[in-house]
């Protein structure tokens, strides 16, 4: 057996000189050696002319095909060894090769290549291509050697690197496809041969370190050009198209077309948009020219079946790409999580760092684990913070049982049947509700609806989740915050206590104020959020530009929840930035105008807006100060009084409680050391209350009379930073006494930390022990039952209901499916007056003539019912109507009436604007892009 | 902004600032502590949100108005309707008289905003007006010329009361007529009250009246062995209208069949005007339907003043019970010097009547509903006839006028505490009063063969159009 070595170089001058000395090493010497350059613009030429003298090298610029195909006739062994300049082969490579290839009468061998320069990481030990055309090694991403794939087996084809070849295989097969001058170019080869007959295996004891020096882009050539990720998807479509089987050749187009979108959007949302752009730039490239694809089955079409068994065998099988798939959204998955830890990481390293500490080892080493697994029981007993923890966590939510099962009152509708019917309201423009309505659906319902599917489909658990988990996010959050706050504020190491303190002074916020018993789950929701969006905030002040981006998406998308649910959220950060931007302004001219410093600040203002665009937009109609009505029922906006105490009205923890923190947080002002960080929190109280001021005196016009906008939130921010000026200030307080001598200030300072004991304590307790709430489980309907029953068939089979007396008026809504529901109370408050409705009702309680009675049941009413105690001269003029008979019910001091002609089911269906649905998925995109932009970028991996 | 680190150097640098005044954070923090203030100051006291403004009931002509006019009794002369309403009216519209069981109508024959006979069905009938004719309708039927005797028409209702009800074996037994004007039936519920109590073992809810249909109620078969009851008419379904026919035996004499006048509703003042100056026997029937014992005390009206006999006890009332007490004699005496109207105090609401034999004739003198506005009775015309008014509160006039009488109406004054009396042209057939302030009147006939009392009824001329609104979401 002869063997001629045959070396392609191109630019390798990098790894020639090893490439060099590998084949000089080898075993079993081949007998000649030929080199073609490619056209190589630094010392590769030198360097191979040097080794093999001149007679040996050609220099013939093109592709790696045209090499092969240029140095062919010069070689007259049986065999011939492909090497690349960036391969260099094991001593014992090529004897391996040529033993494996006489063992199993194969024609070609390939070697096992691994990494260079690790040298320990598999690449490839043979290679197959999916239905996807995807290039498959089937081997673990950075899957090391240890000897696994020790086995000679028969494979589709095997690299260009190492790759020994009969010479009379290459003449038969014409080479190398000239139309796949880098990438692809030995599975189209090993796929020709397979289908003639040869047999292809890989010889494992054969190795080959290979640098991959253009699939990594660490060489362009003319051939790659400066797109290798566009030229292989190029080679990979072409190999596909022209390899398969003629019948095939549609449904595999239309797949790679499928396949292209899928794997163009995966891209997009791992951040790679470059790569997406390339994903259909191949495809146009291939797609655009079917000549080519036409020219290459001719030329293969004598070559055998292209649908046979073992073909079948050594081609990828069909549900890898599937896998792959699932294995990509893993990892972004893990990638985010590990973002996270990253930060955490980062933080604690540098907070080690500034302590002197030497470094821990890492928690999540292998060996640790095991230890720390068996200790669990044991840590957690021995941990009073875990303890307490958890202790709170049972306390918060024993004090939240009532949440357990349905409720409603106060601020709160009860919920809905099934998650169902949040997104219909969501993704529909029009609302069978009422008399039919296109007002906008509420902003919060989107996440709602998401929580709730999550949770089963179940809207009731969504609700329960909201009032149970509230509590323990919130403090959890306010810990996370005030960890870093501390820190930054004082200058000092976090204590602890202080942050435990400060935690669950606003865990207590919700639940003193009185939110969560008067059911305003949009504050609660708030309340449980913005310590997160601070926290996400902080990040805008990070050195690294990419990380300030990073966290000014991430804010926005925390705003734009918060804003869903207590909008005056948006107005209070807009308010913020302009001031903060201000401010620099005048300390900071040249910072402000950094793109990578304004740019996170305005997407962080304006992102809100458009992801909560179809509300924005439906909003416009009607009064557009009803954008600042809070989530749930229209109810009563806290006065002055109340807001100082972080009160929502009389159903609440008593005052004095919340007004208890206002003293040491006017105290915390006089500490010198921490006076930047209170004066700021005092800063941020101020824009609050002004705003709320503001605000109070806005007044929404509705259909049905006036409300206020939802001062709720200011309330929060109000309360969050009176708690983080005392956190703040409590830093060091104890260290600065300790020293000093005794006099005014220890005891003031000791009354001041009774003081702010007092206020988390005093507001857990009272609403643990059971304190005042208007929360009930959603009682019985008005409506009897077998009316509501009736409804269920049809939102157009509504039930009447009429309220009041003839003389101090009647109040008229109509019950539809399960009555008003959490999310309609919002849409029905911003529904336009209907007049012609309401002059109707007039007429049928006073004078209800045979036309008007016959013509209500085409506005989808079926029944008529006053609830006890009923108008006796309304009763008595809707008894005497003709057309309207007296139905039954339960109670015998409810009239009901029913018409005699029945409603249609589809009486209220009307057409939402157009513009909704486009809109809608400009919000999805939206969602997705900042969702996007929110998550770690793949180039950061790599 | 709240991460600004303050390290050493800044504390030193801060330090450092003091001396030479007060630090800049300092200031800012008052600032802000100040302004923070400030703003709680401007806040809007807190409000519920509200509800659009009550606007005030619309109100328009009534297009239709029945009454229910009781049977006659042997005797009685034909039925007197008339129409109160102001400056008379166009006759644009229909006066019909039907059958209270059956579907036997008749046109009826009266002059738009006049007063007089009519030639109707002796049986119980159900007077219709419509169009223009319907506004302000009344009427009443009377005893024969032996005896007077009065049943007012009464229109439909949610809720009546009569109060001193007979049943079997008592002084005078009671039937209840429900009739239902409408097409579509009406279901009322009868609760019933006597001296030891509600009955609640009597088949009394839920009665059914089908359109343009009537019910007789025999109390006596209802209750038996009962005397003195309580009987509240309660509508659930549709309309009824209630009457209450009475026979009794005077001690000599032939039976004799009357009617027995509705009261007003349990409240814890009530009046009862147009007492005879000599009566016999008074008795004073008082029902108490609410769960707590009540006492009751009584006021007389005067033409002068209002005032308690001295030595009056308080009659106690228990609970869902009904009590007969004896008028004082004293009391009696006293209602003989003046023409008077008897208050009914109590502590809990009660409603009252007062039962008296005058000339020999059995006279039932209800508390009556107040009133403001327009009223009116229809008269048996003769002489005797008296209209006694008494204000509830304020001081006021009231216009009496007598229509299809060529007189020019009489506008007396009201004084509250006081009665006032006007006497009543023999030929009237019906009074209309005006009052500009709320009042309670009737008329009070005395022959020397008995006495009859007429208490005045609001006139219902028109209609509400209520005011129509969402409910607030």
């Amino acid at each position: 057996m002869t063997v001629t070595a045959l070396l392609v170089s191109h630019d390798g001058a990098r790894w020639l000189p090893a490439v060099l000395a590998g084949l000089d090493d080898q075993q079993r010497r081949p007998d000649h050696v030929l080199a073609v350059d490619t056209g190589s613009t630094d010392d590769s030429l030198d360097l191979i002319t040097a080794a093999f003298g001149p007679d040996a090298v050609t220099v013939q610029p093109g592709s790696f095909p045209d090499a092969v195909a240029a140095a062919l006739p010069r070689i007259d062994t049986e065999w011939v060894w492909l090497l690349h300049d960036d391969a260099r082969p094991e001593p014992e490579a090529l004897g391996e090769l040529l033993e494996a290839a006489s063992a199993h009468g194969a024609d070609i061998v390939g070697p096992k290549l691994r990494e260079w320069p690790s040298l320990r990481r598999l690449l490839e030990i043979g290679v197959t291509i999916s239905g996807a055309g995807r290039r498959e090694t089937g081997l673990e991403r950075g899957e090391y050697d240890q000897g696994q794939h020790e086995k000679v087996r028969e494979v589709l084809a095997v690299n260009t690197a190492g790759m020994l070849v009969r010479r009379s295989l290459l003449e038969e097969l014409r080479g190398f496809d000239p139309e796949l001058p880098v990438f692809g170019n030995d599975i189209d080869f090993g796929w020709r041969a397979a289908r003639a007959g040869h047999k292809t295996v890989v010889a494992p004891e054969a190795v080959v370190f290979h640098a991959e020096a253009a699939t990594r882009g660490l060489r362009t050539t003319p051939a790659t050009g400066r797109r290798p990720h566009q030229a292989e998807r190029i080679a990979a479509l072409y190999t596909l198209l022209v390899n398969c089987a003629g019948r095939a050749v549609p449904v595999k187009v239309v797949r790679l077309v499928l396949g292209t979108c899928l794997r163009a959007l995966g891209f997009l949302l791992s951040r790679s948009p470059g790569m997406a752009r390339d994903e259909f730039g191949a495809l146009f490239a291939v797609l655009g020219r079917p000549g080519r694809i036409r020219a290459g089955r001719a030329a293969r079409r004598g070559l055998g079946d292209p649908r046979s068994d073992r073909l079948k065998r050594l081609l990828a099988p069909w549900w890898l790409p599937y896998r792959h798939g699932i294995d990509f959204a893993g990892d972004v998955a893990s990638a985010v999580a590990n973002q996270g830890r990253d930060a955490a990481d980062r933080r604690r390293a540098a907070r080690l760092e500034s302590s002197g500490h030497v470094p821990m080892r890492r928690p999540d080493d292998g060996e640790d684990e095991l230890a720390d697994d068996s200790g669990l029981l044991v840590r957690f007993v021995t941990s009073p913070v875990a303890i307490l923890t958890a202790v709170l966590l049972l306390l918060s939510l024993w004090g939240a049982r009532e949440a357990l099962h349905g409720i409603s009152g106060g601020a709160l509708s009860p919920a809905p049947e099934g998650a169902g019917d949040w997104w219909r309201l969501v993704t529909e423009g029009w609302h069978q509700i009422g008399q039919g309505t296109d007002a906008p659906t509420p902003a919060y319902l989107l996440p709602m609806a998401l929580v709730g599917s999550i949770l089963l489909g179940s809207a009731t658990a969504a609700v329960s989740l909201l009032f149970l988990a509230a509590v323990p996010m919130a403090a959890w959050g306010a810990w996370r915050f005030g960890t870093v706050v501390a820190e930054l504020g004082s200058g000092q190491p976090a204590s602890r206590w202080i942050v435990g303190w400060a935690a669950l002074a606003y865990a207590a916020v919700p639940v003193a104020s009185g939110a969560w018993g008067q059911g305003r789950f949009g504050v609660l929701a708030s309340a449980a959020l913005l310590p997160w969006l601070a926290h996400a905030a902080l990040g805008l002040a990070d050195p690294s530009a990419d990380r300030r981006w990073r966290a000014g998406w991430r804010s926005s998308l925390l705003l734009a929840l918060l804003t869903a649910f207590t909008p005056s959220a948006w107005l209070f950060v807009v308010v913020l930035v302009v001031v903060g931007a201000a401010l620099l302004m005048v300390v900071a001219r040249d910072l402000i105008t950094e793109r990578s410093v304004w740019g996170p600040l305005l997407a962080l203002v304006l992102t809100p807006p458009v992801l909560l665009l179809p509300g924005a937009i439906g909003i416009l109609g009607h009064d557009v100060s009803a954008l600042f009505l809070e989530a749930g029922r229209v109810v009563a906006q806290p006065a002055a009084g109340d807001l100082a105490a972080g009160r929502f009205g009389d159903v609440s923890a008593p005052h004095w409680i919340g007004l208890a923190l206002l003293v040491p947080a006017v105290l915390a002002v006089l500490r010198p050391r921490t006076r930047v960080a209170v004066a700021a929190c005092w800063v941020l109280v101020a824009l609050g209350a002004v705003l709320a001021a503001l605000l109070s005196h806005v007044s929404i016009e509705l259909p049905a009379g006036s409300a206020r906008p939802g001062t709720g939130f200011l309330l929060l921010v109000i309360q969050a930073a009176l708690i983080v000026a005392v956190m703040v200030a409590g830093h060091g307080l104890r260290q600065t006494f300790a020293g000093a001598s005794f006099g005014w200030q220890q005891p003031l300072a000791g009354l001041m930390a009774v003081v702010a004991v007092l206020v988390p304590l005093g507001g857990l307790l009272w609403w643990i022990a059971g304190g005042d709430n208007q929360l009930e489980r959603p009682g019985e309907s008005e409506v009897p039952a077998y009316m509501a029953q009736a409804a269920q068939e049809g939102a157009g089979h509504g039930v009447l209901m009429l309220h009041g007396s003839a003389e101090s008026g009647l109040t008229w809504r109509v019950h539809r499916g399960d009555g008003v529901t959490l999310g309609q109370d919002e849409i029905l408050a911003l529904t336009g007056p209907d007049a012609g409705f309401d002059s109707e009702i007039r007429q049928l309680v006073s004078e209800p003539d045979a036309d008007l009675v016959a013509g209500l049941p085409a506005r989808g009413v079926d029944y008529i019912v006053m609830p006890a105690p009923a108008d006796s001269q309304v009763a008595a003029t809707l008894d005497a109507a003709t057309g309207l008979t007296q139905a039954s019910s339960s109670d015998r001091s409810t009239r009901a009436w029913q018409f005699d002609e029945p409603a249609e089911a589809d009486a209220i269906d009307g057409d939402g604007p157009w513009w909704h649905p486009w809109v809608l998925v400009l919000q999805g995109v939206a969602i997705l892009v900042v969702g996007v932009l929110c998550g770690p970028a793949r180039r950061d991996r790599s | 902004m709240t991460n600004t680190p303050s390290k050493g150097r800044r504390v030193a640098t801060q330090q450092a600032v003091r001396k030479g005044g007060v630090p800049p954070t300092l200031v800012v923090a008052l600032v802000a502590i100040l302004a923070s203030a400030g703003a709680l100051a401007i806040q809007q006291p807190t409000e519920d949100p509200e509800q659009r403004a009550v606007v005030a009931p619309a109100t328009r002509p009534l297009t239709s108005l029945s009454i229910l006019c009781p049977a006659a009794v042997q005797g009685s002369p034909d039925l007197v309707i008339g129409q109160g309403v102001e400056g008379g009216t166009a006759d644009d519209g229909t006066l019909v008289s039907r059958a209270a069981e059956g579907e036997k109508s008749e046109d009826l024959d009266l002059a738009p905003g006049g007063a007089g006979p009519v030639d109707a069905s002796r049986d119980a009938v159900v007077v219709t007006g419509t169009g223009t004719r319907a506004p302000g309708l009344f009427g009443a039927r009377f005893g024969g010329p032996g005896r007077p005797a009065a049943g007012q028409c009464a229109e439909p209702s949610g809720e009546r009361w009569f109060v001193g009800v007979g049943a079997a074996g008592g002084l005078h037994e009671s039937k209840l007529l429900l009739a239902n004007p409408d097409t579509g039936p009406a279901v009322a519920d009868l609760s019933l009250w006597s001296t030891t109590g509600e009955l609640i073992d009597v088949a009394s809810r839920g009665l059914t009246v089908p359109g343009h249909g009537s019910t007789v109620i025999d109390l006596a078969e209802l209750a038996p062995n009962r005397d003195e009851l309580a009987v509240q008419v309660t509508v659930s379904r549709g309309r009824v209208a209630a009457s209450v026919s009475d026979d009794y035996t005077p001690l000599e004499g032939d039976p004799v069949s009357e009617w027995l006048p509705p009261t007003a509703a349990p409240a814890t003042t009530q009046l009862v005007p147009g007492l005879p100056r000599t009566m016999d026997e008074p008795k004073l029937v008082l029902a108490n339907p609410g769960a707590d014992a009540g006492r009751v005390t009584l006021q007389v009206v005067g033409e002068r003043s209002t005032f308690t006999p001295s030595g009056l006890k308080e009659i106690s009332v228990g609970s869902g019970e009904v009590v007969v007490a004896d008028l004082p004699p004293k009391l009696v005496k006293q209602l003989a010097e003046e023409n008077a109207s008897l208050r009914i105090t109590s502590t809990v609401p009660v409603s009252g009547s007062l039962r008296a034999v005058v000339s020999g004739d059995l006279v039932h003198l209800p508390a009556v509903e107040e009133l403001t506005g327009d009223s009116a009775t229809a008269l048996p015309g003769g002489a005797g006839s008296v209209l006694t008014l008494t204000p509830t509160d304020k001081a006021g006039q009231a216009r009496v006028e007598f229509p299809g009488q060529d007189r020019d109406p009489e506008t007396v004054r009201l004084t509250p505490g006081t009665t006032t009396t006007v006497p009543i042209p023999a030929k009237a057939r019906a009074v209309v009063v005006r009052g500009t302030t709320a009042y309670v009147g009737s008329v009070r006939t005395i022959t020397p063969k008995g006495a009859s009392v007429l208490p005045l009824q609001a006139l219902d001329v028109e209609q509400l159009i209520p005011d129509v609104r969402p409910e607030w979401p």
